[in-house]
């Protein structure tokens, strides 16, 4: 069978596999040189603001949108270019979440998941009850009078009543209620440990702090970082918060290292990953000096990691203009 | 874990199915919205033909004192109210346009359903070919719009049979719904491929009916002006006329055409939805 003897033929370690992707639109915005491999089973976080590329990259990678250039595979299988037996075989093994997933008008939400679970041509219906069990999902409703959060609900039934290898979602839990968000990763965490590989969007970077093993940072359509869970926790960088006397402000060595303006209230919160006794030292001057009113120096989240790299890059490039 | 089917022609063959299963399930009501009015009012058209018979011959008289293109673009030039299958015919432009404009609607339909209701993505990463899909698309949207013109002509034999009147030319009466449903089928395909080539899916029912109309127009010019007697050839209604068909008796071989400009237009979509990006 078709699925057993690709795999002889790739990489089996590797979920997706995009090199150089590129993606151009006539209006410039796309995804350029994009290089990532998140390997099987793990669960992945694809980190970025609004416009950064990421549902893109996600179209690209899934053939759903035509690359411009570079590869993308995806559980081995170029989706553009491969055979069609080849490429049924791959999304038989997907499970895709869109960002704004739509349903079928005038019908019930029983009917669009039994049609969609038809095209797997398995059995699908006891996970499709199971779920729409766990999700709060009730699958008499018409599909098209749902809320966004139900219409989230359903598309991930859709994307998980087969049992895939591979999850991709885009913004999985944007619009579901915190119960069912909890849910969500529950689900999500029982697909890990059945062996699937989870590749999921999101801006709540708590949650992908919380949740991945590895995360990737996009900004512009390039990729900026991609780093692990616990290379976030043995990460150099730290997150400095500090607040100064209002004599102290103007001449604070701290100031200084962080290269930021305090604020009105006469506080300056910043992420470095400059030596530690320069902090040390900078921290030991303020307070020798009666500058300093309070400080705290920890380990920076996720989401200020993040924050801090793209206001960096955005200071940058006003520097250069 | 899930895995396909072991045959893979087979499991194109049940996908198939299953997505023109949901497309009939999706167009069957505005199948039953269009078709039942119109075939209401055919029916109570051909159902005064005796009584119109019998004044036929002032009728006709009174016909033919309008202008010759008048009667050339309501396509009532050769009128013989006596016969059943020439009464169908005169009555006909009227019904086979309406038959086209839902043709129109419904490729554009077709084509744009999941774009325009945001299923796009979620349909292409399940495991289907876009050209499985848009295949068993275009399969159902023409069962449905030859099914309009399949309504017509059952309850149009009905009407002649409840008001007592014998078709007689059998061959030529289907022949006048053949020809139509020739024509539908036509502008069901032109409007898939302005559909799936559309770049706002939701202009794409505004684009296929004004191009009905378009072509409408021309058959219409084309009857009506000696010098534009060209347009006919743009036209897939000059290719099945019903009173030429009522007059011959049977389709022309012409409207062979249209078989293969069906054809033709469903490749064409074939290809262009194959390029294209999804993203909705």
């Amino acid at each position: 069978m078709g699925i057993a003897m690709q795999s002889t033929t790739r990489d089996a370690r590797l979920a997706i596999e995009l090199r150089a992707l590129d993606k151009r639109f006539a209006g410039g915005r796309g995804v350029r040189a994009l290089d990532l491999e998140v390997q099987t089973g793990e669960v992945f976080g694809f980190i970025g603001p609004n416009g950064a590329g990421k549902t893109t990259t996600i179209r690209a990678m899934l053939g759903l949108s035509r690359r411009s250039s570079g590869e993308a595979k995806v559980l081995g299988v170029d989706l553009e270019r491969a055979s069609a037996d080849e490429r049924r075989d791959a999304l038989a093994r997907v499970g895709y979440v869109p960002s704004e997933p739509g349903v079928y008008e005038r019908q019930s939400v029983r009917d669009v998941l039994a049609f969609l679970g038809a095209l797997h041509g398995g059995e699908t219906r006891a996970r499709r009850d199971e779920l729409c069990e766990r999700l709060d999902l009730d699958p008499a409703r018409r599909a098209d009078e749902l809320s966004l959060g139900n219409k989230k609900k359903l598309a991930l039934v859709a994307a998980m009543q087969h049992r895939p290898a591979l999850l991709v979602l885009d913004e999985p839990s944007n619009g579901l209620d915190p119960l069912v968000q909890r849910t969500l990763f529950d689900l999500l965490r029982e697909e890990r440990s059945r062996g699937a590989t989870v590749f999921f969007s999101s801006h709540v970077l708590s949650e992908v702090e919380r949740f991945c093993d590895r995360f990737a940072l996009l900004r512009d359509g390039a990729l900026a970082r991609v780093l692990t869970a616990d290379e976030l926790l043995r990460s150099k960088q730290r997150r400095v918060r500090a607040e100064f006397t209002p004599s102290g402000v103007e001449a604070s060595a701290l100031v200084a290292l962080s290269g930021r303006r305090p604020d009105r209230d006469g506080r300056v919160e910043f992420v470095t990953d400059a030596p530690m006794r320069a902090v040390f030292d900078a921290v030991a001057e303020d307070v020798r000096e009666g500058r300093l009113a309070d400080v705290t120096v920890d380990h920076p989240s996720l989401e200020e990691l993040v924050l801090d790299e793209y206001q960096s890059t955005a200071r940058r490039e006003v520097k250069a203009s | 874990m899930n895995t396909t089917a072991t045959q893979p022609l087979r499991a194109a063959r049940s996908q198939a199915a299953t997505i023109a299963t949901n497309e009939l399930s999706l167009s069957v009501r505005s199948l039953l919205a269009w078709s039942l009015p119109v075939a209401a009012m055919l029916s109570m058209t051909l159902s005064i033909q005796k009584s119109m018979s019998q004044r036929g011959s002032l009728f006709e008289a009174k016909l033919a004192m309008l202008p010759r293109e008048m009667r050339a673009a309501f396509g009532i030039a050769q009128t013989n109210l006596a016969d059943p299958v020439h009464y169908l015919a005169t009555n006909f432009t009227f019904y086979s346009l309406i038959g086209a404009l839902f043709a129109a609607l419904i490729g554009a339909a077709i084509a744009t359903r999941e774009a325009n209701q945001r299923v796009s993505e979620m349909l292409y990463t399940h495991p289907i070919e876009r050209s499985t899909a848009l295949a068993a698309k275009s399969a159902a949207g023409l069962a449905v719009v030859v099914g309009f013109d399949a309504i017509l002509l059952a309850t149009s034999a009905l009407a002649y049979t409840a008001a007592g009147v014998s078709v007689g030319r059998a061959t030529a009466f289907v022949s006048v719904f053949a020809g139509a449903a020739l024509v539908h089928a036509t502008v069901f395909s032109l409007s898939l491929l302005a559909g799936v080539s559309a770049t706002r899916p939701r202009s794409a029912s505004s684009l296929a009916l004004g191009a009905t109309f378009a072509l409408y127009g021309c058959g219409v010019l084309a009857r009506v002006s000696d010098k534009l007697s060209w347009l006919e050839h743009l036209s897939p209604f000059s290719y099945a006329d019903a009173a030429a068909i009522a007059t011959r008796g049977h389709l022309a071989p012409k409207s062979i055409a249209l078989l293969a400009a069906t054809f033709a237009l469903l490749a064409l979509a074939q290809v262009r939805f194959a390029r294209r990006d999804i993203d909705a």
